[in-house]
């Protein structure tokens, strides 16, 4: 049956050293970057059906009632004043707590620069990863967070030129500092692998939580600035034979529904060194 | 076998085009509540082939088509590999019993097959991140051995061989 002379069992032995040498060569080191970076760009082509598919329902609006039409645009205009608004009242907190921080000599956090990035395509199931359409083009890095309208999404993980990789907050390999807005209780969100499903493995037995509490990052480590929603928590399970309580949080951001997220460049970090070097002056 | 009625160089090209349609449906943007349930369209096109032609559809070109899907799908390098060499080695060595069966005995072996190679990925998954990863993605298993008639059916009209398994 077999038309090649070495038995497929020994073929097989052969794929399976050598899948198993990339697998651990990949997960180790970082010899196959570039090869990711290709893959970013062999992408392209194959996402032309992703394409098609959401051009339809932009093809069908051509189609939507005139009336249909001016009446979204009313209400979007009217949800652009009271943003405005808002907005208004933004800026003098914004000062006010700049003034604050600066009485209470701590390093103000600016919301610094944004870019907007449309997403191309969301990975595999349980992948959680996404891909973007902004890459080192436009000055995106490794590690850069990402967020949208309803709070955090991911970080970057690998970059190519016009396309990035974002890691969602839900991936096993991702941490994220967290705060409990209730009582600022602060601890680390870990990813779980299941959409939209972040827990937290630190908290001692006797921690003040509870299902329905928000949580927000913390700005420690300095990825995130302080303050973007992460999620709310949906399970609190105390078991004493365990040294922490097992806890589950789902993520504020659900990834089914947003077509776009934004970058972040958080000034957060150079500020924090700059203070540091002040109190460095200050001391002398 | 079926496989002689076509000539060697255009039934490749076949086979590589419906492998890019299967890359294609895989890019697809499907719905989170639908996605779980989408099969693995380039496993099920890489295991028509293996039946239909065991001599031509090595398990190298399998390989070479999971490392590809690898890089694609952002997955790490030698998950998707590992798994279509190890399903092109199960599918080449007992096609010519699996070509015999019933068409429910052959969903059958679909669907265990998917969830085999499932698990497999899911397993490397977990040596990899060294984490508790979340439950098997089952209902993807089963749904390729339910479309496996359709994904037949459509193959067969391309590659131009007659339908397998006349019952």
């Amino acid at each position: 049956m077999s038309r090649t002379l070495v038995s497929p069992f020994y073929q097989f032995c052969l794929l399976l050293v050598l899948s198993v040498a990339l697998l651990i060569l990949d997960n180790k080191t970082d010899l196959f970057q570039p090869v990711r970076t290709i893959g970013s760009i062999v992408r392209q082509p194959f996402e032309l059906g992703a394409r098609i598919q959401s051009g339809i329902p932009v093809a069908a609006e051509l189609f939507q009632d005139k009336t249909a039409l001016q009446e979204k645009s009313r209400n979007l205009e009217v949800e652009n004043m009271v943003l405005r608004v808002q907005i208004q009242q933004y800026e003098a907190v914004r000062q006010e707590n700049q003034r604050l921080s600066r009485l209470l000599s701590i390093p103000a956090q600016n919301p610094g620069e944004f870019l907007l990035a449309n997403i191309k395509t969301q990975g595999a199931p349980y992948n959680q990863q996404i891909v973007i359409d902004q890459g080192f083009e436009s000055g995106v890095y490794v590690g850069q967070p990402a967020v949208s309208d309803k709070g955090v999404v991911g970080q970057v993980t690998e970059v190519g030129f016009q396309r990035s990789v974002v890691m969602l907050t839900s991936h096993v390999t991702q941490g994220l500092p967290v705060q409990v807005v209730r009582n600022g209780l602060l601890t680390i969100g870990v990813g779980t692998g299941i959409p939209g499903q972040v827990r937290l493995p630190y908290l001692e037995l006797e921690a003040d939580i509870r299902v329905g509490d928000e949580l927000v990052t913390s700005g420690v480590g300095g990825l995130f600035a302080a303050g973007y929603p992460v999620g709310t928590v949906t399970e609190v399970l105390k078991d004493t034979t365990l040294p922490f309580l097992q806890v589950s949080v789902r993520t504020a951001v659900n990834m089914g529904y947003i077509k776009n997220i934004i970058l972040l460049w958080t000034s957060a970090l150079d500020q924090i060194e700059e203070s540091g070097q002040e109190e460095g002056d200050d001391g002398e | 076998m079926a496989s002689d009625s076509t000539s060697g160089k255009s039934s490749e090209i076949v086979m590589m085009l419906t492998i890019l349609v299967g890359v294609l449906l895989d890019m697809l943007n499907y719905h989170p509540s639908i996605r779980v349930m989408i099969p693995n369209w380039v496993l099920l096109i890489v295991i028509y082939w293996c039946l239909v032609a065991p001599g031509q559809f090595s398990m190298f070109v399998a390989w070479g088509i999971g490392l590809f899907l690898d890089i694609l799908d952002l997955t790490i390098l030698g998950q998707h590999a590992l798994s279509f060499a190890f399903a092109a080695l199960i599918v080449s060595a007992t096609s010519s019993r699996i070509l015999n069966y019933s068409l429910w005995l052959q969903c059958f072996f679909v669907m265990m097959l998917s969830l085999l190679v499932i698990g497999l990925e899911l397993w490397i998954n977990r040596l990899a991140f060294g984490h508790e990863l979340s439950t098997l993605n089952w209902q993807s298993g089963i749904m390729a051995g339910l479309i496996w008639p359709v994904v037949r059916v459509i193959l067969a009209k391309v590659s131009r061989i007659p339908d397998l398994a006349n019952d």
